[in-house]
């Protein structure tokens, strides 16, 4: 009897040892600190780039590896619920949607994790527009802003000579150019990024999405904006046939084809067209507004996420230095066409590419989608599912709205 | 006692002898199903295991997890009974979604079978090239449906699919149809093309079971005048009827299954017209954030699926015995 | 012309017809993935390439460790379908064979591996195979495929071992084979078509796997190449002609595998499920 208890107690006690013993990933067990980063993938020059910059990184610091994990945007967000449900978050994360792993406390601040030198020179409103509960959760790593693209050969087909700044404007431009024989307006309706359509015309009309911590979807103004999308499909006819089930990237190749006259573009869509052999020339202007207010621009922004879990943080924050180096952190984003979110290296870009200088101005005065709040996620994903029925004109506006709002405040 | 006399049996050595021949009875038996457990426990444990360790464990996990409040970004905090089951049924658009899972299933596992029925027929048959057509039939089954769906949208496209342009340019169509514009257009679609990929799987079962049929038999039907439909009604139907039967199992399984064909081409829309619970519950968890509804949606389509298959296994008694 | 000479002809009509609708799609990728960038996206559409831009497949080769993504899969794919093989035969056998108290048990054990997906069942196999230490493993993708195709071929087997009649095991038996000496030398063999199919119906599913190694796989070098393509997508637009050019190598060695044996595939379905 006592034979088997003392060989219980060894048998336990020795798993007891190799449990404490167990190195978990990441361990300095030689020194070296081992960090995760997780990058979506934009364009065939993401994963090379990383891959040289890690490379670079690792030899100047040998004790710190880096394991980096590119994934397909489709697959980003399954990747990243997965690992929050399995307790597997890695170091670092370039996701959009930050709140809601903010909100279950899984994110460091931006203080924790960035130099302060390098902090202070990331501009203002991408800062503000990464916080959840007064702290700096999303980091700002890259952004984007739309703009009114428009074909220049078109226009003076069309005997037009400036581009639209009022939506009556817009109008009138688009039905000159249907007259002229080529669609208006290139607006892609199906299951799509209608979130950015809606925000471009609802912010130029006074609308919000949210007012302080309260939704406002349904608000006049947005109704108003919903219906205008609306009428230029049914009532004035200026945008181009299949609207219904094709998609952004479908309207852009259509506008890089000389096939429209005139789309909500961004500011890596020039670099994309060209890859794509487009040789339109290009024009670009803000998105009308309703009235006389100033136009306002649409940002979008990716952010870094520092999860809390790391257990390098040190290597972390010498790791995110290296990234936002002024030299190379200008490179990734030429390369991506995307823009810088440092002032200085927003200085190195407008210098080498001036075509990205109007951009850069753009995105200092622009808004943000609501992305610090953790429903966003599911009403955007409800915007693009159902907002193009609305826009087709088989659901109202009103009812639209009306329903996006009841979701947004029960979620 | 004289030698060679045997004692009489008395009526206690006749009820002891009885006792040991039923007890020594009961050990062979016994020692026979415990042979027997070793045999199956040989032949068997493998792929039970297997099974058991890497398939039930997770099922485990994810009918806790339909029990469980799961937090916006997926961390799980904790059980809250059947709340989200009940938001699951709550939610306006679940029966719906119900109604376009059994159209969607029971059209395309109908057509596949009514097509790949005459396909294995015309594979069976005698005619010149019959070797590039079972060839060609391979193909959609060996390409990733992911990949044959990539290829259907890039075809169907409004603007640059090749379907439209070729029609126009024949003068079929004067301007480009929007085949996923519309839920009605949509669904035909969906379930043309999910039939499609699913014909030559079945095909190729089906025709397995015709390859095997002795040639004897359609001789002596016709010597007694059958026609080809009554001796496709006498021979080839009961002879194939377990392979079509397990094509029709095997289909429903996939087609119920099936997330990449509607995923790519509509990605459930418009609105949620084109949506299954299978591809449903892949939106509730990455779309809408609700992961626990997610997982109480993967329980009930499981359960849905287990209801279906005992329906048609049960109205098929024969070919359940057959397959037993 | 007498009818015995119009039906192979009809036939042969027939076939055509149904030649050209199956390969009409995969003919479109093709002429896609040799079109050159700049007319993947021109207006009007071509069908065929005006410029036959082989070099979209070097292209694709240089950029994406296409090798070493194929290797992968060879390697997932080969082992896991020989040791689904190895473990669902024996029990096909012996499901056909013998008649016992929980067979029926066993065939819903079954039939319910046969019914789950891994889609369905992510978070739990995650975590499984995190608690095993194997995330990130090219052995947890061979454990995995293995597990979700087994049930799949215990059913197609048992079929094919029950129309083996049986009599010919108990020859074997009376020749002083053992079950398992029966099963391999007398048995198998006669089912060896069977086999055949089997292993093609699994070689072709894990070949294509996507969800489970997109779940267990971190390094890129480690992907098999069903992922490995995807990466051809970017977030904004798809080049077609490169995810279609990566999709044919992707699909190449599949094609290559059936025509070996196409001849063994089509026999092998007649030994079983005629009943």
């Amino acid at each position: 009897m006592y034979r088997t208890y003392a060989r219980t107690a060894a048998i336990l006690g020795t798993a007891a040892l190799a449990l404490t013993g167990c190195s978990t990933a990441g361990a300095d067990s030689s020194g070296t600190a081992e960090i995760d980063i997780i990058v979506p993938i934009y364009s065939d020059a993401t994963q090379p780039f990383w891959e040289g910059l890690v490379d670079d990184f690792e030899s100047e610091h040998d004790d710190i590896k880096v394991n980096l994990q590119t994934i397909a945007f489709a697959d980003l967000t399954q990747e990243v619920n997965t690992r929050v449900s399995t307790q597997q978050t890695p170091d670092l994360l370039v996701y959009s949607d930050f709140a809601a792993l903010a909100a279950d406390d899984l994110l460091l601040p931006a203080e924790d994790v960035l130099p302060a030198e390098l902090l202070s020179d990331m501009q203002p409103n991408l800062v503000s527009a990464g916080e959840y509960d007064g702290q700096k959760y999303g980091i700002p790593f890259l952004a984007s802003v739309r703009a009114l693209f428009y074909n220049k050969a078109l226009f003076s087909a069309a005997g037009l000579t400036e581009p639209p700044a009022t939506w009556d404007e817009l109008i009138a431009a688009g039905q000159k150019l249907v007259a002229s024989g080529v669609p208006g307006y290139g607006l892609a309706y199906g299951t799509t990024e209608l979130d950015a359509d809606l925000s471009a015309y609802m912010w130029n009309n006074g609308g919000e999405w949210k007012d302080g911590d309260a939704w406002t979807i349904d608000a006049p103004e947005n109704v108003e904006a919903l219906s205008f999308l609306s009428s230029l499909v049914n009532e004035y006819g200026i945008t181009q046939p299949g609207g219904a089930s094709a998609t952004r990237n479908d309207v852009w190749q259509l506008f890089g084809q000389g096939g429209v006259g005139m789309v909500q573009g961004a500011n890596f869509l020039p670099t994309l067209l060209q890859a794509a052999g487009s040789t339109v020339d290009i024009g670009i202007a803000p998105m009308p507004t309703s009235g006389d207010a100033d136009p306002v621009s649409l940002a979008v922004e990716d952010y870094m996420l520092a999860f809390r879990s790391t257990q390098h943080p040190e290597a972390v924050r010498t790791f995110l230095s290296f990234v936002y180096a002024d030299e190379s952190y200008s490179d990734l984003m030429t390369a991506e066409g995307m823009l810088p979110v440092t002032q200085s290296a927003q200085e190195i870009i407008a210098e080498r590419n001036p075509a990205q200088a109007p951009f850069i101005d753009l995105l200092q005065t622009a808004k943000f989608y609501p992305t610090d709040d953790p429903t966003w996620p599911t009403i955007r994903s409800e915007v693009r599912t159902t907002l193009g029925a609305a826009i087709a004109g088989t659901t109202s506006a009103e009812d639209e709205l009306a329903s996006l709002q009841s979701l947004a405040e029960n979620r | 006692m004289s030698v060679g006399t045997r004692p009489r049996p008395t009526t206690r050595m006749i009820a002891s002898t009885a006792d040991d021949r039923v007890r020594a009875h009961q050990r062979a038996v016994t020692r026979r199903s415990r042979r027997m457990a070793v045999q199956h426990v040989l032949w068997l444990g493998p792929a039970l295991f297997a099974i058991a360790a890497v398939v039930l464990y997770p099922i485990v996990e994810m009918v806790r997890t339909s029990f469980s409040d799961v937090s916006l970004s997926g961390v799980i905090r904790g059980f809250n009974g059947v709340d989200n089951y009940a938001d699951l049924f709550r939610r306006p658009e679940f029966t719906a979604i119900l109604g376009q899972t059994a159209l969607w299933v029971s059209t395309v596992v109908i057509g596949t079978i009514a097509l790949a029925w005459p396909l294995a027929l015309l594979l069976n048959a005698h005619f010149p090239g019959r070797r590039a057509v079972r060839y060609a039939v391979l193909i959609p089954w060996a390409t990733a449906l992911s990949v044959s769906a990539l290829i259907f949208q890039w075809m169907f496209n409004y603007t640059y699919g090749v379907v439209n342009t070729t029609l126009i340019q024949l003068g079929l169509i004067a301007s480009p149809i929007d085949w996923f514009g519309d839920s009605t257009s949509a669904w035909t679609m969906l379930i043309i093309l999910g039939i499609f990929v699913s014909v030559p799987f079945s095909t190729y079962i089906i025709l397995g079971a015709l390859q095997s049929i002795p040639d004897e038999l359609y001789e002596a039907a016709r010597l007694d005048g059958a026609g080809p439909i009554r001796s496709w009604m006498s021979i080839t139907l009961p002879m194939a009827r377990t392979s079509t039967f397990l094509a029709v199992v095997l289909n429903l399984i996939g087609v119920f299954n099936s997330f990449a064909l509607i995923w790519v081409l509509t990605g459930g829309g418009p609105g949620r017209s084109t949506q299954t619970t299978f591809t449903f519950i892949y939106t509730l968890a990455f779309g809408s954030q609700a992961m626990g509804e997610s997982a109480a949606l993967s329980v009930v389509n499981i359960l849905l699926l287990g209801g279906v298959i005992a329906i048609v296994l049960v109205s098929n008694r024969k070919a359940l015995e057959d397959l037993r | 012309m007498t009818s015995s000479r119009l039906k192979p002809l009809l036939l042969m009509g027939a076939g055509v017809v149904v030649f050209c609708v199956i390969v009409l799609p995969y003919f479109v990728m093709t002429m896609t993935a040799l079109k050159p960038d700049d007319e993947v996206y021109r207006l009007p559409p071509s069908v065929v390439p005006s410029d036959w831009s082989w070099g979209n497949f070097v292209q694709v080769w240089s950029e994406a460790p296409l090798a070493t993504w194929l290797g992968n899969s060879l390697v997932v794919t080969v082992t896991a379908t020989a040791i689904t093989l190895l473990i669902a035969t024996p029990a096909a056998y012996h499901l056909a064979r013998r008649e016992f108290r929980f067979k029926r048990l066993i065939m819903i054990v079954l039939l319910l591996g046969q019914m789950i997906t891994p889609t369905l069942v992510i978070i739990g196999l995650y975590r499984e195979f995190l608690a095993l230490g194997l995330v990130n493993t090219l052995t947890a993708l061979i454990i995995v495929n293995v597990a979700f195709h087994v049930s799949f071929v215990v059913w197609i087997m048992t079929s094919y071992f029950r129309s083996i009649p049986a009599e010919v095991a108990e020859a074997a038996h009376l020749d002083g084979c053992s079950d398992i000496g029966a099963l391999w030398r007398v048995i198998l063999p006669m089912a060896a078509p069977g086999v055949v199919t089997a292993a093609v119906f699994t070689f072709v599913s894990v070949w294509n796997e996507y969800i489970v190694a997109l779940l267990l796989i971190k390094d890129r070098d480690l992907l098999p190449v069903a992922v490995g393509i995807t990466s051809f997508q970017g977030q904004y637009t798809v080049q077609w002609q490169f995810l279609f050019a990566a999709a044919l190598i992707a699909v190449l060695p599949i094609i290559v595998m059936f025509s070996t044996i196409e001849g063994r595939l089509v026999g092998g379905l007649t030994a079983g499920a005629t009943k």
